[in-house]
């Protein structure tokens, strides 16, 4: 039996004590310098192992001795600390690094993707609805003082939007708390947006740059969408999520509030965009609903292509863009228009359903472009 | 951007009757551990906490440190890192969950932040003082370990009641509190039986300030040049930023950082010189040569590596800035590093809490 040689320290003094030390019959015994003493393994506490670490043994007097890495003290104990030997037994592999890196990989992605939405979410659901209203107002409140002005639209046509969209929105079942209003606004241009608690906000420019009712109308069951979903708190959640998820994780990394600024921008981008695609169907439904072809959207989005034409973006832009490329919100607008005329043609002739299947779903996207548009934004 | 490096923690040194006539031996800080092998502990730990959903998080951050303490020599003996996971583990999930509130408060309205914030002014100077007192209980160095004294009247002093002072001098005395702020730190710190001290001139902290204050201003004036500059070069190119939102933020990006990076590096150095050049015990002292230049380098390439390699250069770039700030580290002494003699009091267990928490509220303790 070898001894292996350490370092003991008497826990009363700094002095370093060089020795040797054997471990046999349930007895771990030290000896060199000043120092001879035989403990029963019982009362000795073994370090974990880490590579590059020297192991410490501490011995029941406050005494420890330390160990180079790769002496045997997990043979002498083998009940201590099982499941980090494992660990550094994988630590110490190239291999299970890079299999570690593809885990990392794959579960930030499934963390970010799922877990984090997910989690938002349900906590969304079982938030009671003055969090929505609250956060809604201070929004409102803020956005006032800044960038909103009282409406110079005259008083009868707003009267008439209001009216048209309380009839469109009871068609919908989403009625008691939505509140529509409308504001003059040079920075925001044609614009509108959902905030929390059912406040729907619509520019004085929005309402002049649609060509009719029915568009405007597109425009607002797209807001409404947001507010139906949660869309406003949920975001906020979600945002929270991101925040913390990355906090616990960089923790002591060096410039990581920097390091992580651009990923989680992205990371919202992408939340932001599902639920732009979300609040797209929920406005295509609602139209359908109260007899409005979702053709409306459509006209919404050309005229307010043109109306911010500075607004172009490129393919390469989509995953900065908290809103979905304009053209395919288009195409898909297109399409709930094309099956909102084959739902009428079959409900008018109920008898020659069979034969209405062979209209393209994907007519007319030829000139649509690829301009997005700001209309339905949040802010 | 706190704790870049991790809490390089202990200041030992040595005991008492230097003798005049002898002079001074300088005695080294060394880190021995490579970035190699520091990858591999970081991945593996990180995949475990991530699969466990963090609950193994506990366990990685004792290794983490424990591998930095043990590799950290000094006068030719290793630090050694003592905490067990559990209690860190339970300090941890306390201080999720408090943080999360945290972030949420300040995103539904600024009311609740206002409030939230003014409850953890409150909590945090006694959070601080568990902080400094579970790190150095679970910190040693030739198996005598540090004490931090619980001091929790000077806290309140010190990183709440004295801010107070800052409205009637607009600020001017903040270079003062902060002097004072890390007096207080490492006057009430132990090893063994002897106390640290700590010597400063109030004139090297207003210096500094003043110092960094410039620095901003330059680097601002740099940084508007260069805006104007890319914008002409973006103008006489043709490109239109506003369609190019990438390259705009990319070019936000290369402006914004080094100078940022410039300012923060200035004050840092600086600071911790500060820091660590004050340190008395038992008749020696540290010196501390952070510079400048070479900080900048490091935080500047650190940040640039871990972005193009989507943060795996991590272990790389933390282990660069450690090995940096130990090799300029050297204590000035005349005395017996084995002299030392422990506390006749044995030391009680300290709560993980408030050492998990200032990580999350950048608590700013400059060690």
């Amino acid at each position: 039996m070898t001894s292996i040689v350490g370092t003991y320290h008497d826990g009363r003094s700094s002095r370093a004590h060089a020795v040797e030390v054997e471990c046999a019959g349930g007895m771990l015994h030290t000896f060199g310098n000043e120092v001879d003493r035989s403990d029963p393994l019982a009362r000795v506490v073994p370090s974990a192992p880490l590579s590059g670490v020297p192991f410490t043994l501490r011995f029941a007097d406050g005494a420890r001795v330390q160990l180079p890495a790769d002496a045997p003290v997990g043979e002498w104990f083998p009940r201590h600390h099982r499941i980090e030997k494992r660990v550094s037994g994988w630590e110490r592999r190239g291999s299970i690094a890079a299999l570690a890196v593809l885990v990392v990989a794959l579960a930030l992605a499934a963390t970010f993707i799922w877990g984090v939405p997910a989690v938002a979410d349900y906590a969304a659901m079982h938030m009671p609805t003055t969090a929505d209203r609250v956060l809604g107002n201070q929004s409102l409140a803020l956005m006032r003082s800044h960038w909103l002005r009282p409406s110079t639209l005259p008083e009868a046509r707003r009267a008439e939007l209001q009216q048209r969209f309380r009839e469109f929105a009871a068609h919908t079942g989403d009625t008691g708390h939505l509140s529509l209003e409308f504001y003059d606004s040079p920075a925001l241009g044609a614009n509108a947006f959902s905030l929390g608690g059912g406040i729907i906000v619509v520019t004085d420019a929005l309402v002049r740059t649609l060509p009719d009712d029915n568009a405007f109308l597109a425009v607002v069951a797209h807001e409404m969408g947001h507010q139906h979903y949660r869309h406003t708190l949920r975001m906020v959640l979600r945002g929270s999520g991101v925040v913390l998820v990355v906090s616990v994780l960089a923790g002591d990394v060096s410039g990581s509030t920097l390091a992580t600024a651009i990923p989680v921008f992205l990371l919202n981008a992408h939340y932001s965009r599902d639920f732009e695609e979300q609040a797209d169907s929920y406005a295509f439904a609602a139209l359908e609903r109260a007899s409005i072809s979702p053709m409306a959207f459509v006209r919404a989005m050309r005229a307010l292509e043109t109306a911010h034409p500075e607004l172009r973006d490129d393919a390469d832009a989509r995953y900065l863009s908290t809103h979905p490329v304009t053209q395919e919100r288009i195409e898909r607008a297109l399409a709930a228009a094309q099956q909102f005329q084959r739902n009428r043609a079959s409900a008018i002739t109920l008898p020659r359903r069979s034969s209405s299947r062979s209209g393209s779903s994907r007519s007319g996207s030829t000139s649509a472009g690829r301009h997005p548009t700001r209309s339905p934004a949040r802010p | 951007m706190h704790d870049e490096t991790l809490a390089l923690y202990p200041e030992p040194a040595q005991p008492a009757a230097a003798a005049p006539q002898q002079v001074d031996r300088r005695e080294l800080f060394e880190f021995r551990g490579s970035a190699r092998e520091y990858f591999r502990i970081w991945i593996v730990n990180l995949a475990l906490s991530l699969v466990t959903l963090g609950i193994y998080s506990a366990w990685a951050s004792v290794r983490t440190r424990r591998y930095f303490y043990a590799n950290t020599w000094f006068a030719g003996s290793p630090f050694e890192y003592s905490a067990q996971p559990l209690p860190i583990l339970r300090g941890r999930l306390i201080a999720v969950l408090v943080f999360g509130c945290y972030i949420l408060a300040d995103r539904i309205s600024p009311w609740l932040k206002l409030a939230a914030a003014g409850v953890v002014a409150v909590v945090l100077p006694w959070l601080l003082v568990r902080g400094l007192a579970f790190r150095a209980r679970y910190s040693s160095w030739r198996g005598l370990p540090f004490r931090f004294e619980p001091d929790f009247k000077g806290a309140y002093i010190w990183y709440l009641a004295i801010y107070v002072l800052m409205i009637p001098t607009i600020g001017l005395i903040y270079p003062w509190i902060k002097k004072r702020q890390q007096q207080w730190v490492v006057q009430h710190h132990n090893y063994g039986n002897s106390k640290f001290d700590f010597e400063a001139d109030v004139e090297d902290y207003y210096l500094v300030l003043f110092a960094t204050i410039g620095i901003a201003i330059l680097a601002m004036l740099i940084m508007a040049a260069a805006a104007a500059m890319g914008m002409g070069i973006a103008h006489a190119a043709d490109i239109d930023l506003k369609r190019h939102p990438l390259l705009f933020l990319l070019a936000m990006y290369a402006i914004y950082l080094p100078a940022y990076l410039a300012i923060y590096s200035y004050n840092r150095s600086r600071i911790l010189n500060l820091l660590y050049n004050g340190v008395r015990l038992a008749g020696g002292r540290l010196r501390s040569t952070l510079g400048f230049w070479a900080m900048f380098w490091i935080y500047l390439s650190n940040l640039v590596s871990i972005t193009c390699t989507a943060g795996l250069a991590v272990p790389w770039a933390k282990v660069r800035m450690v090995r940096y700030r130990t090799s300029h580290i050297v204590l000035e002494t005349a005395g017996d590093l084995d002299a030392f003699v422990a506390e006749t009091r044995a030391q009680t267990d300290v709560g993980a809490l408030g050492a998990e928490m200032d990580g999350f509220f950048s608590i700013d303790i400059g060690l």
